[in-house]
């Protein structure tokens, strides 16, 4: 029952991944708004971390990271380190902060992008150079948040949906939290 | 928090993973691993899907262009009438030239292999992974004989290099990428000078930087194309990226550095051109 329930999770988990990912990809790419395209794995990062703790923010981060390494042509493992921690931040948030109002999860994935900006700044801008912080915060980081907040509240309720219909099958028996 | 009595704590789930993590950075640091298994599997689930998406996607552009008017038709025919006229007019100028330049080549026995390389079509299916570097996917791959640091040029303008290849796909590097380096030199004048991306020149005015263009006679003007060098060590040399938009003399009085606007349309790129020439083989 367990080994079930943990595969259908872990199958959920990477259709999530694998969907969001060619949505960013091949369809958002072309919906730029600001000259920004929302960061949907963050955001499936994130709300998971948010939703599902510490672990799974982590596994989930860690396998987004590694297909966006795959794709991107910068060094090999850098999304998979930054992405792991930002849902392991956000398991520590929850157990902080935890309500069913949608506003703070959401609020979360922005804050999230923002230091995911932050970091790639100071990791490939900054160290090469680039001083203009004040610029590359409000046409790069803001802007993406801005956009990964708004699409969030359609996913949020969707991956409570998903993660409902998850746990229903497993209600009879052994329950997770 | 949780019942499982095997449960292991999350603090040490995170030390393993991210070990993980600092061990395969640490991997591809030293050799050029990218990604393996993970290329492979994503070689046969992403590319197709986004192929699909593309070939909706240019569907949809076809339907909007037969929209267009009747009228606006002729007006565009018209002014692309009188703008054969004038290059006709400078073809027969260009080729007076070409001629005279053919005959002083051979007496330097030089080779024309820059002029025509062998060059394959492919289509731009993925971009966007991050908003801060502009690298995309293209629907050829390491069976299409795409190597790693090919050259890829759209529109008559470089577009950038090739960093990676999967079996189906390529992940393409453009110039305007704010790691991106080119040593370029001026069509007319024939000065030396380095075109950088940057994110920022990008967002703000749609630009490029130059920078160490030395210029002493003052005779570069704005509207000078600027075309790869051939000390460039991975870029073919003669091809155009864009024209000097505005100039200014460095702090040192020697250089100067400014904008340049790029020959390629980045924003609606989607077909390219991949010049199968590496520019090491190209020397010979």
């Amino acid at each position: 029952m367990k080994i079930t329930y943990f595969i259908r999770r872990a199958v959920i988990c990477l259709l999530l991944i694998a969907a969001l990912y060619i949505l960013q990809t091949a369809v958002f790419s072309h919906l730029e708004l600001a000259g920004v395209v929302p960061n949907l794995l963050l955001a499936l990062v994130a709300l998971t971390g948010f939703m599902r703790g510490r672990k799974e923010g982590m596994v989930v981060g860690m396998a987004a990271g590694l297909l966006l390494d795959t794709f991107s042509g910068q060094l090999f493992g850098i999304y998979a380190l930054l992405f792991l921690l930002l849902g392991y931040l956000n398991g520590v948030v929850r157990q902080v902060f935890f309500g069913d109002d949608i506003k703070l999860p959401v609020l979360f994935v922005g804050l999230t992008d923002i230091v995911y900006g932050i970091c790639v700044y100071l990791i490939s801008f900054a160290s090469r150079g680039r001083t203009d912080f004040r610029f590359f915060f409000f046409n790069v980081m803001l802007p993406e948040a801005v956009y990964t907040i708004v699409i969030s509240f359609v996913l949020y309720p969707l991956l409570q949906w998903i993660a409902g219909r998850t746990d229903r099958y497993e209600s009879k028996g052994d329950r997770r939290f | 928090m949780r019942r499982n009595k095997h449960a292991i704590s999350s603090g040490a789930v995170m030390i393993i993973l991210v070990i993980v993590c600092i061990m395969i950075l640490f991997i591809s640091y030293i050799s050029d691993f990218n990604g393996g298994v993970i290329g492979s599997i994503s070689n046969y689930v992403f590319v197709p899907m986004q192929k699909g998406l593309s070939v909706i996607e240019e569907s949809a552009s076809l339907e909007r262009g037969n929209r267009k008017t009747i009228k606006s038709l002729r007006e565009e025919n018209k002014k692309l009438q009188t703008q054969v006229n004038d290059l006709n007019n400078q073809l027969n100028t260009v080729q007076l030239q070409q001629s005279e330049l053919e005959e002083l080549q051979k007496l330097y026995s030089l080779d024309q292999q820059y002029t025509d390389y062998k060059k394959t079509g492919a289509r731009v299916i993925a971009r966007g992974t991050s908003n801060w570097f502009n690298t995309f996917t293209i629907n050829k791959g390491s069976s299409d004989g795409i190597k790693p640091d090919m050259n890829v040029i759209a529109d008559g303008g470089l577009v950038g290099i090739v960093t990676e290849t999967g079996k189906d796909y390529a992940i393409v590097r453009a110039i305007i990428d704010d790691t991106s380096n080119v040593s370029a030199i001026s069509l007319n004048t024939g000065n030396i000078c380095i075109v950088s991306g940057s994110l920022e020149d990008m967002t703000k005015n749609n630009t490029l930087e130059i920078k160490d263009l030395e210029d002493p006679d003052q005779k570069i003007a704005s509207g000078e194309p600027i075309v790869t060098s051939n000390v460039s060590s991975k870029y073919l040399p003669g091809r155009l990226i864009g024209y000097v938009n505005k100039l200014k003399t460095d702090p040192n009085g020697i250089s100067k550095s400014g904008s340049l606007t790029p020959a390629v349309d980045f924003k609606h790129l989607q077909d390219v051109l991949v010049i199968l020439t590496i520019k090491e083989s190209a020397g010979q």
